[in-house]
């Protein structure tokens, strides 16, 4: 048992110092390899920063109700309590017609607007969180709110967060598309590497086999080579996505802050990282083996 | 030890190396085996080893009949048995210690107890102060005792030659005659090819003479 575990290690070492020994040949292969990684990795981070900014801004779908103009104190104190008990309210904010004027006047730099218009043309709205994220129950929420007496619309504008989480969803599906394909290649072009080490070692595996070495035995040192290859592969191309962030984070956040949001990439969480080194680790491994049982088989004697 | 049983071994394009060939060689015994180049010596040492297969015909080895066996379980026969290959097959990327140790490690020796054997070995073989040395540096008998010393380093049970003294001088030749017969004396069964029987007349031993793939008279 302690030699199967010498063995492995020395094949790890040896396969690694291999790698390092060429670095120019190596470093050709390992940039393919991560490029092509780096591809549908950048691609993931993108899309979960906008999933990330998305969620935070629909987390908490809100219905606003709009009263008549003719509404008394009484008529809201009506809808108020009616909201009060109704199950499927999380809370609401009462916001007066006098509030919102002042609201808008603030935030668009509208000062004096009330004195121009005379009249005070907004209504008194409430503000109303629901307790169901489910776009079904939102629009009857919606629907049985409106037909409160004195109310005279409910409005819960949802198609553009529809469409915006289509774009998500579009996103991620373009993602694990690349990744995919992206990683078929990753198997094709260690498979590659593999066979030709195995060509230029004919020599080496023809005499290890007659002197009674076993496949495993012949295998190992490449399967290391294409394991090291595959993690260093996906170091460098997460490198590669932490460099992107780096560069693209300042023009991004200054884009968004016209927008007064706040948006930028966010880098891989370590379990994330964890799960794409293993995942490039195990593509990396099912192409070399492959490699290796096809052309070991037509190293004689078999 | 070794036996075979109406063996017959037809290369592909219709060569018959061996023609129903049928004899025994016991445990311990040192046997010759004689014959111009094309007799089929050489196959027959690869059909022992397991490198080529009997076209028809059992080879058994150990009590084991090769024929039967599958790819992947030949390399375990192979683990018993030493072979001095005709062309050394050494390897040319390591050194001579690292070209001893190799079927210590194949087989999985305790690393200290493998590094004590290689050196043994060399020793044996009158290598033991080249033991860093490259193959391509050693001249070409000690390259053929290299290749000597990789056969006998995990103490195989059956030690196969195959013209071990070719383009070797007399007194060379006969050094490396010395050796096998040492290995030998302590309880391995040998089995060595040449063409120059007054070599092999000296020694006493049972010679099994081949001439086109079947004994001589």
């Amino acid at each position: 048992m302690r030699h199967f575990f010498y063995l492995h290690a020395q094949s790890a070492k040896g396969a690694l110092a291999k790698i390092l020994r060429q670095p120019f040949g190596s470093l050709l292969n390992l940039l393919m390899l991560s490029v092509a990684l780096a591809l549908p990795l950048s691609l993931f981070q993108a899309i979960a920063s906008l999933q990330d900014w998305a969620g935070r801004l629909t987390a908490t779908p809100q219905i606003t109700l709009y009263m008549e103009q003719s509404a008394e104190a009484a008529d809201i104190s009506a809808v108020n309590t009616t909201l009060h008990k109704h199950p499927e309210v999380q809370s609401f904010v009462f916001i007066s017609k006098g509030q919102a004027l002042k609201d808008m006047e603030a935030r668009n730099g509208l000062s004096g607007l009330s004195d121009g218009l005379g009249a005070n043309p907004l209504p008194d709205a409430f503000v109303v969180t629901p307790t169901t994220l489910d776009p079904r129950e939102l629009d009857m929420l919606q629907k049985e709110l409106s037909g409160l007496p004195m109310v005279e619309s409910a409005q819960f504008d949802a198609s553009w967060a529809k469409r915006l989480f289509a774009m998500i969803s579009l996103g991620r599906q373009l993602t694990w598309f690349l990744a995919g394909v992206l990683g078929v290649a990753l198997v094709l072009v260690t498979h590659n590497t593999i066979r030709m080490q195995i060509l230029a070692r004919r020599d080496e595996i023809e005499v290890t086999k007659l002197i009674g070495a076993p496949d495993s035995f012949i295998r190992r040192p490449f399967m290391y080579h294409a394991l090291w290859q595959g993690i260093l592969a996906a170091l460098i191309a997460w490198g590669l996505t932490c460099w992107l962030a780096i560069v693209a984070n300042p023009p991004i956040r200054e884009f968004a802050r016209l927008y007064n949001e706040q948006v930028s990439l966010r880098m891989l969480q370590p379990q994330e990282l964890a799960v794409f080194i293993a995942g490039a680790a195990i593509l990396a491994v099912i192409g070399a083996r492959l490699a290796a049982d096809h052309h070991l088989r037509q190293i004689v004697p078999h | 030890m070794i036996q075979f049983d109406q063996v017959t071994k037809r290369y592909s394009g219709g060569i018959e190396a061996l023609k129903n060939l049928s004899f025994s060689i016991e445990t311990g015994e040192m046997v010759f085996l004689a014959g111009h180049s094309g007799a089929g010596k050489s196959t027959l040492l690869k059909l022992v080893a397991g490198i080529e297969r009997a076209t028809q015909g059992a080879v058994l080895v150990n009590g084991q009949n090769l024929s039967r066996m599958r790819g992947n379980q030949i390399c375990f026969v192979r683990q018993h048995i030493g072979m001095v290959f005709q062309d050394h097959k050494i390897l040319f990327d390591r050194n001579v210690f690292d070209n001893v140790m190799l079927p210590l490690d194949i087989i999985g020796f305790d690393r200290r107890d493998a590094a004590r054997r290689v050196r043994a070995a060399l020793d044996k073989v009158g290598l033991l102060g080249r033991e860093k040395a490259m193959p391509i540096r050693l001249s070409g008998g000690e390259q053929q005792r290299l290749c000597i010393a990789r056969a006998v380093v995990h103490r195989p049970s059956i030690l196969l030659a195959d013209e071990p003294s070719a383009n070797l001088d007399r007194a060379y030749a006969l050094d490396i005659m010395e050796l096998f017969k040492s290995f030998h004396q302590v309880g391995a069964t040998v089995l060595i090819s040449a063409h120059d029987e007054t070599l092999m007349e000296d020694y006493g031993r049972r010679i099994i003479r081949l001439r086109e793939g079947q004994f001589a008279a």
